[in-house]
């Protein structure tokens, strides 16, 4: 090992023309292993929780009370003690519920999806 | 600078700094270990290559440096002087964190050419899954299971 003080004098254009010496033989896994330090740098570095993580947990949350006032916005708009005619009550509660169903299957929808891409 | 970038820029200088460094180091361990240091180090600041003109000259003082504070760190070790140093915890963190990038490596190393080939383009490539698939001619949806595993695997085994 050369001294530290005979290191520092070596200029570069000195340390260029060692680059061309044919006597050192190059290892041949070298390319290979600085990749693979490359790749190991930045996957080390990836985090455990993805940045999106908190939108994957909100979001739904949001999601299911935006459906939730829209259903109420529906059920305080829809006309109250106005049918005479029980079926047409009926039919009027029947469609009620199936607002209400499908609002809740599109939130069920999106929790699931939102799950499985958090798994 | 890109990923694609550096590697068509330093990557191919690999061979020349090993020989410095061996110049310098006279060991083949030693000068690989630098290299490798270096190419970690350029990598962790690809941003600021932008402004390197010349990337030899550049990469041979940053190897220089890195191979004189390699003999000090040495000698110092071999006089326990290390010890009593106040940046103990630097040279511990260090070390920490050269450990955790050998366990990666020595994960990728155990993943199959295939996978580390896509890793590769993805990562200092930075090919997108598309531009991925079109060189393999693998299934985009392969692709990213095939990154999100590596990197699963990774994660789990540091």
């Amino acid at each position: 090992m050369k001294d530290i003080n005979e290191i520092e004098e070596m200029t570069t254009e000195a340390l260029e023309a060692a680059s061309k010496s044919d006597t050192v033989i190059i290892p041949s896994g070298l390319r290979k292993s600085l990749e693979t330090a490359l790749i190991a740098e930045e996957l080390k570095n990836v985090q455990s929780h993805p940045k999106h993580k908190p939108f994957l947990i909100w979001g739904p949350a949001l999601v299911a009370a935006a459906a939730g006032l829209s259903v109420l916005f529906y059920v305080a708009n829809t006309p109250k003690d106005t049918f005479s005619d029980p079926e047409e009550a009926y039919a009027q509660l029947e469609r009620t519920f199936r607002y209400m169903q499908s609002k809740a299957e599109m939130v069920n929808d999106i929790t699931e999806n939102a799950f499985n891409l958090s798994k | 600078m890109s990923g694609k970038e550096f590697a068509s820029l330093y990557l191919p200088l690999s061979a020349d700094l090993y020989r410095i460094a061996y110049y310098i180091l006279e060991s083949s361990q030693d000068a690989e270990d630098e290299v490798q240091n270096l190419y970690v180090k350029l990598w962790k600041s690809l941003d600021s290559l932008d402004s390197v003109n010349n990337p030899k000259p550049y990469c041979i003082r940053l190897l220089k440096n890195q191979c004189i504070d390699r003999i000090r760190k040495r000698k110092a070790d071999a006089s326990g002087l290390v010890k009593d140093e106040p940046d103990a915890c630097d040279i511990q963190d260090e070390i920490e964190s050269r450990e955790t990038l050998e366990k990666a490596m020595a994960l990728i190393d155990t993943l199959p050419e295939t996978k580390r080939k896509v890793l590769r383009m993805h990562v200092i490539d930075q090919m997108s899954y598309d531009e991925i698939s079109k060189v393999t001619g693998m299934n985009i949806l392969t692709i990213r299971v095939l990154v999100s595993q590596a990197r699963a695997r990774i994660r789990k085994g540091i």
